[in-house]
């Protein structure tokens, strides 16, 4: 057993179900596998898997930890990255600025959550509303162009390297890898399993549970950030709502990627296969004419779905360790 | 006849034996005292009695009729009711609503009859002198002197023919221990039995008319109040000191005048503690004893940055030190074994290795922070090695491993680092004898290196066997230390409880 607690079934299952529904739309459509589409699924499933990142560590951390406020700090980053473009600033600088400005957002989080205490799904909460509502009253509501900015920026969002997508190979999976070393390599992800576990035996253990967690949210800002940006590059504009549905499905992502959601199991390598089974599943109903409007259920029946399939087999085999000990 | 009599009650939980064949006979018209230490088994028979848990051995017989009490309602129908130290109540509902709550009168479909219910409650309370105006009254408004009598009420109210109190003055002031004494009198003039459990030796000849004490789960002493003073019931309750287990070491050390390595000086904290003074030399095993509620736990986790201080001084090898968390006491070289092990002290689903190395992680750091993961396998294989805990390998989550071997790997956690002070709260909380007696040698090992340890616990014979001297706290304050010759049992207890008589 690792200190993550992490079980291998779910990521068996993941692959499995990701094989399964691409293989089940390749059924319906043939065209699906090739290869303009798999690079539009990964495209589409970047951004949201890069939050997910963040708000794995975030629900890892335990104590009720959930972040709701994601997808209003991907729409407020990249409304404020349009402001900083339009004021004729170098991109470069313009997303220096915005990076720190999503250290902010987090960071406002994590005093909320650290320092006054207020429980973390009151105060992202309050924080979703409020960064929403920031990011409409700086752009008027109105979305900010930006297809004539640099094609450097742009290219964040649309450029290729070695035929696949720039974002994946230059934010997300460095991203992917940095995550999942701090969760399994360092003194930061030990302690953060163990205060999600058990808050209090950590603090006991000199651990400074609530500052781990403060940490966790401060990150998870600064990803929402980075999608938000990725986004913006795209599609090339700016607007205010632009992850609102990342807020709840990033949550999903984590949960069917095995992390537990009373905290201290879990692993950002299972939050990146539930990131491409939803990725899949998304852009499959897509191509073969669902209406969208069913897509949102669909996240649903997967979600218990794998919880319903695991649970019987985890018991028959834990039944048989007990038996074997 | 008695109208409760229990025969040969035994249960172990675990390894531990909670009860090892208790006989009590409670009659009808009589207040029965239970007197006992901590974990010497006397919630456990209230649990048995009120039909909480089933006991492994043993019967229970009420008036004359064997019963078996599978469930709380069991006991609750043989007129067995209980009124707990800390009332457990709704704080939100009113108080016709707590008294009925899982038992309301309705009519068939479940519409609830408040009327039918508060003629029910009316006469007694009466009987208890409370006004009818307080039923429609939220409960959490109630003083909880009051809460206590309402919950009276209810078990009157249930037709109950025993009352167990537990503790029951632990929370009320002088004028409501006066009330409640009062009532109790009334109940027993009513006929009903009624079982009395504290602390405080000076309420026995007030309210009880029969002692039992229970010791490691065993009756081992029974007499009529009146034939009692305070002497003899402190001889009674120490009895068990002196036998063996509780012998003092043959290495205790004489009394000394060695500076102190670890001081506390004139440290308050709310109605916590007021100007506590320890003085912990190095190389000797500081025990500190109190009841629950003395104090003594606060002042610790002061020292160890987790609940500061309003006022006072801490100081280490001469130092002033006043740590603002754990951490930060940590890193001056100050560890603490806290007294709750399932809430406080282990991270249950993780592996034996994480849990003995949790506060020693910073020793365990390559370049770009990465853990030495092949160094805490190591140290926690070193560990389980040195302080003998029994599991197949590091890997195995420390949630699987018994009491004691949970225990030992707690203590491992602190005791295999080099400190500066160890801290250890109820160190055998709760384990069986053979880990107890281990974790007793281990805790004087660490006192022969040098080090300085404090030995909080509320097992005297615990405090007598490991301890060079002894700090005794009641009410949040140093009554005694007792040191060489002055430490005995009685002694000790007299001082912790509060009583005028002095053993010599």
């Amino acid at each position: 057993m690792h200190a993550s607690g992490f079980d291998r079934t779910r990521p068996l299952l993941l692959l499995v179900m990701a094989a399964a529904a691409l293989g089940g739309f390749a059924l319906g459509h043939p065209g699906i596998v090739s290869t303009q589409n798999l690079d539009s699924m990964a495209v589409f499933g970047i951004e949201i898997g890069m939050i997910a990142l963040g708000q794995t560590l975030v629900i890892c951390g335990g104590d009720t930890g959930i972040d709701l406020s994601v997808g209003a700090i991907a729409g407020l980053a990249q409304v404020i990255l349009g402001r900083l473009l339009h004021l004729d600033l170098a991109w470069p600088v313009a997303i220096g600025m915005t990076l720190l400005a999503g250290l902010v957002l987090g960071g406002i989080n994590a005093v909320a959550i650290s320092w006054f205490r207020i429980p973390p799904i009151i105060a992202t909460l309050a924080t979703l509303f409020g960064y929403q509502g920031l990011a409409l009253v700086l752009t008027g509501g109105i979305n900010i162009d930006l297809t004539h900015e640099s094609p450097l920026f742009l290219a964040i969002g649309q450029g290729h390297v070695l035929g696949l997508p720039l974002q994946l190979v230059a934010l997300y999976l460095p991203l992917l890898a940095a995550f999942a070393f701090l969760q399994h390599g360092t003194r930061f992800g030990r302690a953060l399993y163990l205060a999600g576990t058990n808050d209090r035996a950590a603090d006991l253990a000199g651990l400074r549970a609530s500052r781990i967690r403060a940490a966790t949210y401060v990150l998870c800002g600064l990803v929402s950030t980075i999608a938000g940006i990725v986004g913006a590059a795209r599609l090339g504009t700016a607007r205010p709502d632009a992850a609102g549905e990342a807020n709840l499905i990033s949550i999903a992502i984590v949960v069917l990627g095995g992390t537990g959601i009373f905290g201290g199991t879990g692993s950002v390598i299972g939050t990146a296969l539930a990131t491409v089974v939803i990725g899949i599943v998304d852009y499959g109903l897509s191509y073969n004419d669902f209406n969208p409007i069913y897509q949102a259920g669909v996240i649903g029946v997967i979600l218990i779905g794998v919880i319903l399939v695991e649970n019987p087999f985890v018991a028959w085999r834990d039944s048989r360790r007990t038996n074997g000990a | 006849m008695s109208r409760v009599e229990l025969a040969g009650i035994a249960k172990r939980f675990g390894g531990v034996v909670a009860l090892a064949g208790v006989d009590l006979a409670i009659a009808p018209g009589e207040t029965h005292a239970l007197l006992g230490e901590n974990g010497a088994g006397k919630s456990t028979l209230i649990r048995v009695l009120t039909g909480a848990i089933v006991p492994d051995d043993g019967e229970i017989r009420v008036d004359g009729g064997v019963r078996r009490f599978a469930h709380p309602k069991d006991a609750r129908a043989a007129g067995i009711a209980a009124v707990y130290q800390e009332p457990m109540i709704y704080p939100h509902l009113s108080v016709l609503e707590n008294i009925f709550a899982g038992n309301e009168i309705t009519l068939r479909g479940g519409m609830i009859r408040k009327a039918a219910m508060a003629e029910r409650v009316r006469p007694w309370f009466a009987r208890l002198d409370l006004s009818d105006d307080l039923l429609d009254r939220p409960m959490g408004r109630l003083s909880l002197g009051y809460q206590q009598l309402v919950l009276i009420a209810k078990a009157l109210t249930q037709e109950a023919r025993v009352i167990i109190f537990d503790e029951p003055t632990s929370i009320l002031s002088q004028s409501e221990t006066d009330r409640l004494f009062a009532i109790i009198r009334r109940l027993r003039e009513d006929g009903r039995a009624i079982v009395y459990i504290t602390h405080r030796l000076d309420e026995i000849g007030k309210i009880a008319d029969r002692v039992t004490v229970l010791t490691d789960g065993r009756v081992t002493g029974a007499a009529r109040a009146d034939e009692l003073d305070e002497t003899k019931l402190l001889a009674l309750m120490a009895g068990k000191a002196s036998r063996n287990y509780g012998k003092p070491r043959p290495d205790r050390k004489p009394a000394t005048e060695t500076p102190p390595a670890f001081e506390i000086k004139g440290l308050c904290r709310g109605n916590l503690y007021r100007d506590v003074d320890w003085s912990v030399p190095a190389g000797r095993v500081t025990g500190v004893y109190g009841l629950v509620g003395s104090g003594r736990s606060e002042v610790a986790l002061a020292a160890f940055g987790a609940l500061p201080p309003d006022r006072g001084e801490i100081r280490l090898n001469g130092a002033r030190i006043a740590p603002r968390d754990p951490a930060e006491a940590i890193a001056r070289g100050i560890g603490y074994l806290p007294e709750d092990r399932k809430s406080q002290g282990i991270f249950a689903t993780k592996p034996l290795e994480a849990n003995l190395t949790a506060s020693a992680l910073f020793r365990f750091v390559h370049a770009a922070s990465r853990l030495d993961f092949g160094g805490l396998r190591g140290e926690a294989a070193r560990l389980i090695g040195r302080y003998r805990i029994k599991a197949r390998d590091e890997t195995i989550a420390i949630g699987t491993l018994s009491g004691g071997n949970q225990q030992k790997a707690l203590f491992a956690r602190w005791a295999g680092q080099s400190m500066k002070l160890l801290i250890l709260d109820e160190p055998t909380r709760g384990i069986d004898i053979g880990t107890k007696d281990e974790i007793h040698d281990f805790i004087r090992e660490l006192a022969a290196s040098g080090l300085p340890v404090v030995v909080i616990s509320s097992d005297l014979p615990e405090v007598l066997a490991v301890s060079d001297r002894v700090i005794v706290m009641r009410r949040g304050r140093v009554v005694t230390v007792a040191e060489g010759d002055a430490m005995h049992a009685e002694a000790i207890l007299a001082a912790a409880v509060g009583t005028h008589a002095r053993a010599a």
